[in-house]
């Protein structure tokens, strides 16, 4: 029986033919394999039909789809010449990750959402997004329009802003309410000493910390720890120079709060343990700290709202008069000069941030704060504060909150602070000095 | 006459096979000779994603091989090694010689204990975080007799906590291979044996254990590229700590990769973890793989 007896017909047409024909049908098959998977997951483009395609990806999180899906339906019914393609940004180990595999193959969209300043600093270097201000002569008057404008400046890079504001989520720390009262206290701690002092009437070792900290090490970890800290002890100042490199945590102020931290693991008063939900539930005095993205599925879960924030705490040579600021993880949405459409996608950037109903919303769905300089004075925002009314905390503290160096060595600077810095006085390897010599030189060598 | 048909017929036939592979062939060569080549060539490159790379020559090895990081990661690994393949192979081995001398319900258990496998690494390494945790189910019930196990925040234990994990995950898959093994061995050989006077022990390290080579020898080579690989548990469950006492080499190449975006040392890294897998597996070839007759 011939072997063509079952195959197809077109493949006894190529198999029965000459040799030249064979070639040329497995030519044929390798082009189709690879150019038809090309059109199928290019069919986002409509060329030829008048309508822009932009290609929009934003934070993946269920509040943040949640708000952006009917956002984007109303932007592609009002807008017949101009249709977003939103996705979320892919699934992987961090937005960061993701964005720059887009890069590296030419994939990535013509504006992203979820940006922080850290990154935001390496595409600069890497020449990879526009610079809004000098591109679009109306920029000044969209952040007027969107009360952004005097946030600005800190959103700089080199002289230029490469992407508007989104959010700011301010850190804070939440203390569980019935051992604040065991403690004897009516209003969380303000200073080390005064923590340390509830601390050694509440704490059962092994059972009820006094603090849960987070002893682990992604590299991003210490914005919210150490930095925040930092900022509060110190009144706002940097803990990097940028253009050194030089390290500012063996100042007094870094110091205090280094050594605070190594107290709180000596005295058992915090174990390098995972609890979940511990200031929830009661085993844990001081969740140290806590972003608002938690507030919306704790106030879910524990209705009776079992916690109070507040602020980080201080050193206590710092005055009650003194200010306390704060880290600020902002993120912003910026435009990639990929983009062949950069008209486009600015009028889409400018029809989000003109209308303040998507901001109210945003705010309402996410619970992050938007980045407005009229955040508490808006009467479109108070109905929210009021029933948020710990959300509204986190955003009182928005004045007085500092976004992360925008230093290009972000992931490399925290490495090492975890691993010469934080591991050792959290596991109480090395003394706070030892660490802190080990640590700065090594974080200036990257400068070199 | 028939010969030049038979000719013919032969070539029409290997004809069909290539259109048949073709789909196969296109892949290979798009996901996996071309990675495979250009992973090479990036190694001898400095290459951030988004800039032009650079060829820095062999700087990406020499920066691996003087970096402390490597020489950590080496250890992990023979820690994960010294605990996965003894008890993985002991118990899944265990597990296979009971199932095979059970005889009822073969399948079923089979099934049981194959489920791990097939679970998502991702769930179970999540589940388990939350269940070995201070406050996880592990914990509270040991507390009960006056004990308390950080099993992934003491340096000293938490390679080996995940290495039990992963034994858990994996082992009804090694059972698996071990009861085809027992299945393929002649009853002739154990008929011979009771004859001689074997006793069961002696059954068992005389005839079965020898008659398991191929499936010793498969289950070593799955182990071994299974531990020089681990990832997502150290990932997942202690992000490489604590002090760097999970840090292993695909680890260590995801993050050079996608945190400090060095793809051209990621992609060093990738060939040198290969490298030590490759090696490990010549070895067991060498000092275990034997030839067994049936």
């Amino acid at each position: 029986m011939s072997v063509l007896a079952g195959s197809p017909g077109f493949l006894k047409y190529f198999l029965k033919g000459d040799k030249k024909m064979s070639k040329r049908f497995f030519s044929l098959l390798i082009i189709i394999m690879i150019v038809v998977p090309f059109f199928v997951f290019s069919a986002g483009e409509k060329e030829g039909t008048g309508v822009t395609t932009l290609e929009l990806w934003t934070q993946p999180n269920v509040n943040s789809e949640r708000f952006w899906k009917p956002v984007i339906d109303e932007f592609n019914s009002t807008h017949g010449n101009i249709q977003v393609d939103w996705k979320t940004i892919p699934t992987g180990g961090s937005s960061e990750e993701i964005i720059l595999t887009a890069i590296a193959t030419g994939t990535q969209p013509d504006i992203c959402t979820n940006i922080f300043s850290g990154f935001l600093a390496q595409l600069v270097e890497n020449e990879v997004v526009v610079a809004l201000d000098e591109e679009f002569p109306d920029f000044r008057d969209l952040t007027k329009k969107a009360k952004m404008d005097g946030l600005m400046k800190g959103w700089e890079i080199g002289g230029k802003n490469y992407e508007l504001p989104m959010y700011v989520n301010t850190m804070q720390d939440w203390y569980n309410k019935d051992l604040l009262a065991k403690a004897g206290l009516s209003t969380p701690p303000r200073t080390y000493s005064e923590f340390l002092d509830a601390a050694a009437k509440i704490s059962v070792p092994g059972e009820v910390f006094a603090a849960e900290v987070n002893y682990k090490t992604s590299w991003w970890s210490r914005w919210f720890d150490l930095e925040n800290s930092y900022f509060a002890a110190s009144g706002g100042k940097p803990y990097i120079n940028v253009k050194t490199g030089r390290l500012a945590f063996d100042d007094k102020y870094g110091r205090a709060y280094l050594n605070f931290i190594a107290e709180l693991f000596a005295k058992k008063y915090a174990e390098p343990v995972d609890i979940k939900d511990g200031v929830l539930k009661g085993s844990v005095f001081m969740k140290h700290p806590q972003g608002p993205w938690s507030i919306k599925g704790a106030n879910e879960r524990f209705p009776e709202v079992p916690y109070v924030v507040a602020n980080p705490l201080v050193p206590d040579f710092v005055p009650a008069s003194q200010q306390v600021y704060v880290f600020a993880d902002t993120k912003g949405m910026v435009m990639f000069k990929s983009t062949k459409n950069k008209e486009a996608a600015w009028e889409f950037m400018k029809w989000y941030y003109s209308d303040i109903n998507h901001i109210v919303s945003w705010l309402e769905e996410t619970g992050q704060a938007p980045a407005r300089e009229d955040l508490l004075t808006n009467p479109v925002f108070t109905d929210f504060w009021k029933k948020n009314p710990q959300t509204a905390q986190y955003a009182e503290m928005i004045p007085y909150s500092i976004p992360p160096a925008a230093i290009p060595n972000t992931v490399e600077v925290h490495n090492l602070i975890n691993s010469e810095l934080w591991e050792p006085i959290v596991f109480g390897k090395k003394t706070v000095d030892e660490a802190l010599n080990d640590l700065i030189p090594k974080v200036q060598a990257l400068w070199e | 006459m028939n010969k030049v048909i038979s000719g013919k017929k032969s070539k029409i036939g290997s004809k069909v096979g290539l259109v048949l592979i073709a789909p196969y062939l296109v892949l290979s060569i798009v996901f996996w000779c071309i990675p495979f080549v250009w992973s090479f060539i990036l190694a001898l490159q400095k290459w951030n994603m988004m800039s032009p790379a650079k060829f820095v020559g062999l700087s990406n090895f020499i920066k691996i091989f003087s970096d402390k990081l490597f020489y950590i990661s080496l250890r992990n690994t023979f820690q994960f090694i010294g605990v996965f393949i003894p008890l993985g192979v002991a118990l899944s081995l265990l597990i296979a010689w009971m199932i095979y001398k059970a005889q009822r319900a073969s399948s079923f258990f089979l099934i049981s204990f194959l489920l791990p496998y097939v679970t998502s690494g991702v769930a179970y390494a999540v589940i388990f975080s939350r269940l070995f945790a201070h406050d996880g189910v592990v914990n509270v019930f040991l507390r009960g007799i006056n004990l308390n196990i950080p099993f992934f925040t003491d340096p000293r234990i938490a390679m080996s906590s995940i290495a039990v994990l992963v034994v858990w995950k994996i082992m009804g898959y090694y059972a698996l291979i071990f009861y085809a093994g027992l299945q393929a061995i002649p009853q002739s050989i154990y008929d011979a044996a009771l004859i001689d006077g074997a006793s069961g022990t002696q059954t068992f390290f005389k005839v079965t254990v020898p008659m398991l080579n191929a499936s010793f020898v498969t289950i070593l080579i799955f182990a071994i590229g299974l531990s020089v690989n681990i990832f997502t548990e150290p990932f997942l469950i202690t992000e490489g700590g604590p002090f760097f006492a999970t840090h292993t080499f695909v680890f260590w190449t995801y993050k050079t990769t996608f945190e400090l975006f060095k793809a051209g040392q990621g992609s060093a890294l990738a060939i040198v973890t290969a490298a030590i897998s490759f090696g490990l597996v010549f070895v067991v070839r060498k000092f275990v793989e034997r030839e067994v007759q049936l």
